[in-house]
């Protein structure tokens, strides 16, 4: 059984209306989401800006929902659940952000954001035990216990990355959601927290979702991999075997566009190209860039194909 | 003689913590048509370096040093004789074109405005100049009016027009500060191709500013390694990314994760460069790297490494230099 299961998630996010008393037009986020991840696992979701990954990081945490759709925790759906029943839910997920600078509160020591999900979440805890554990966290992460009453001006980018990871798992959750969550930090930062979360999630046997435009490091940590364009999933699958060999067009795309470290290496010439066709709401969000965009593609939506480990939505059979 | 050449190189910045100095003695230089790639960390003085030479540093920021261009040194020239140059011979893309394009004004009011400043040409002129101009970053005035504004435009479609702002008088040199940061990859793989074609075909010389390996190595033919407001290693690109010296560049390139790390099986590591970059505040002795170091030793601590040649044109800062092949 999976631990985390996301059902045919659709968002739509109202936009200003044109015309007063006019129908409100919708922007859909995400359309028609299904995935699913394991206890222990690893799982990226890469995408362009805009793409919808976020929207769907803040609907598997249950911190916006969904226009319709589904996500099981444990079996358990999230959005069906009382409040008090999801409240007590969340103990079991939390979420590591993106900017370590804007995430933490410059007011408040160590102490106080890191203990705030288990003061909000597991309130018979006493003082000495809350703050034992803290301690116990900080340390788990790389910091220091004496670190528990500063606040976090007097910490570096990468620190505070770690205090954002401490308090993501000050109430032992299973599952973690990480937004972005290295790419503020420096080259030489990044792989300490890259190195970090996966000594944790060995330990602690943490399922992650891992958000990230960084190809080569969702390549890095991540075992299985969704590649989200306009909030449909396009290519799905064992990370090794998309890397391998990417069958979806904007895949391959993206995977092309990505700067080579050997500068001797001369990227082979994928220009963008403009299709003569346009964008419609009865075939694949793809065809206004897609190079071999046929007429079928503006009549269908293409259905995810493909072998159970790796699954790509496209008309054609083998790219 | 080089197009630009900078030497002894110091910035000292007013701060709220009083005077800190930023760069510590960085050399240059530039040839005609040459590229050359500045990396580097947050935080290591690239940015700063490259706002020296435009003389766009804030108030109260001292510049030692020379910085010749053409053998002038500009760094001696009040600020309306700078002001000649800048845009005229020196063309800046700024990193956000969010924020470094005015709202307020049209797309095409931007474009001509060094175009007034320096070629002091008649508004018919102006008008076609800048249809040409936008033509040539691919934004064709049947597409995209001049009238536009720079909210009605994607965040690629704003550096292009950064991009024309920056080439309207073709300046001998253009300098990019991290251009494509807060672009997609394929957007940022578009922007990069245009602005190394631009380059060579007005035969420009580009200082491309970038935290990206990759983007250095794909765009330039020289690089120069910052850290700490200090050049650690500098050379001809292809030389530096094969058989890099410095420890500080190794560590660097050991931190990335390379593409078809998912193949491999089994427990994987990134490596690491301990600790993370100094205060500018902290006074460091002998190497700034030291303290991160794996190869220092007493030396490192006391005295400051001088230039060590690895090949004519290709030197590191080091005492130890880590020479075996990389892989």
């Amino acid at each position: 059984m999976s631990l985390v299961r996301v059902e045919n998630l659709v968002k739509d996010y109202k936009l200003p209306r044109k015309k007063i008393l006019g129908k409100v037009p919708v922007f859909r986020a995400l359309d028609g989401v299904n995935l699913t991840i394991d206890r222990g696992e690893s799982f990226g979701v890469v995408g362009e800006s805009g793409c919808g990954k976020s929207t769907l990081a803040r609907i598997v945490m249950a911190l916006d929902f969904p226009t319709s759709g589904n996500v099981y925790y444990n079996d358990i759906e999230l959005f069906s659940a009382s409040k008090s029943r999801l409240r007590k839910l969340r103990k079991h997920f939390q979420m590591v952000f993106q900017d370590p600078y804007s995430s933490l509160n410059p007011r408040k020591k160590i102490i106080s954001i890191v203990s705030e999900p288990l003061s909000m979440l597991e309130k018979s805890i006493s003082r000495q035990e809350c703050r034992a554990r803290v301690e116990s966290i900080l340390e788990e992460v790389g910091l220091k216990a004496a670190d528990i009453d500063k606040y976090p001006h007097e910490f570096s980018g990468g620190q505070r990355q770690r205090i954002a990871i401490a308090r993501a798992l000050i109430t032992k959750p299973s599952f973690i959601v990480a937004d972005e969550s290295v790419s503020a930090l420096d080259v030489s930062v990044q792989a300490q927290v890259l190195n970090l979360m996966m000594d944790l999630q060995e330990k602690y046997n943490l399922a992650f979702m891992f958000i990230s435009h960084d190809l080569s490091v969702v390549e890095y940590i991540t075992q299985r991999l969704a590649v989200i364009y306009l909030g449909r999933i396009v290519e799905i699958g064992i990370t090794g075997k998309i890397f391998e060999k990417a069958l979806h067009p904007y895949t391959q795309l993206l995977f092309s566009a990505i700067p080579d470290v050997d500068p001797d290496m001369k990227k082979r010439e994928t220009k963008n190209v403009e299709s003569i066709f346009s964008r419609a709401d009865s075939g694949c969000v793809f065809i206004d860039r897609c190079p071999m965009a046929a007429r079928i593609c503006q009549k269908e939506i293409p259905l995810l194909q493909g072998e159970m480990d790796h699954q790509y939505a496209c008309h054609y059979k083998s790219v | 003689m080089a197009l630009l050449k900078v030497e002894n190189l110091y910035v000292t910045l007013n701060t709220l913590d009083g005077p800190l100095q930023i760069i510590k003695g960085v050399d240059f230089s530039i040839e005609k048509g040459e590229r050359l790639g500045i990396v580097g960390e947050s935080g290591c003085g690239k940015s700063i370096t490259s706002l020296a030479v435009m003389a766009l540093l804030p108030p109260g920021a001292r510049v030692e040093g020379e910085i010749l261009l053409n053998g002038q040194n500009i760094n001696l020239l009040n600020s309306s004789e700078m002001c000649r140059i800048r845009g005229d011979k020196i063309g800046m893309i700024f990193q956000e074109p969010m924020t470094a394009l005015n709202p307020v004004k049209t797309i095409g009011a931007q474009v001509a405005e060094s175009l007034i400043l320096h070629r002091k040409m008649k508004k018919a002129q102006i008008r076609y100049k800048v249809e040409e101009l936008l033509k040539s970053v691919d934004m064709p005035v049947k597409r995209f009016s001049l009238n536009l504004y720079p909210h009605q435009l994607s965040g690629g479609q704003r550096q292009r027009v950064m991009i024309a702002m920056a080439i309207a008088c073709k300046p001998d040199i253009l300098i990019a500060d991290e251009p494509t940061t807060a672009l997609d990859v394929t957007v940022q793989e578009q922007i990069l191709d245009l602005i190394k074609e631009l380059a060579v075909k007005y035969g420009m010389a580009l200082i491309m500013i970038s935290h990206d390996l990759g983007v250095i190595a794909q765009t330039t033919e020289k690089v120069m390694v910052m850290y700490a407001g200090k050049a650690m290693e500098q050379g001809r690109t292809s030389q530096v990314f094969k058989h890099m010296g410095h420890p500080y560049t190794h560590g660097l390139f050991a931190a990335i994760p390379k593409p078809g790390s998912s193949l491999i099986k089994g427990k994987k590591r990134l490596s690491t460069i301990p600790g993370s970059v100094p205060d500018p505040k902290e006074n460091i002795r002998g190497c700034i790297f030291a303290p991160r170091c794996s190869s220092a030793d007493d030396i490192c601590l006391k005295a400051e490494p001088g230039r060590y040649f690895i090949e004519p044109d290709h030197h590191i800062k080091c005492f130890h230099p880590v020479l075996e092949e990389a892989q």
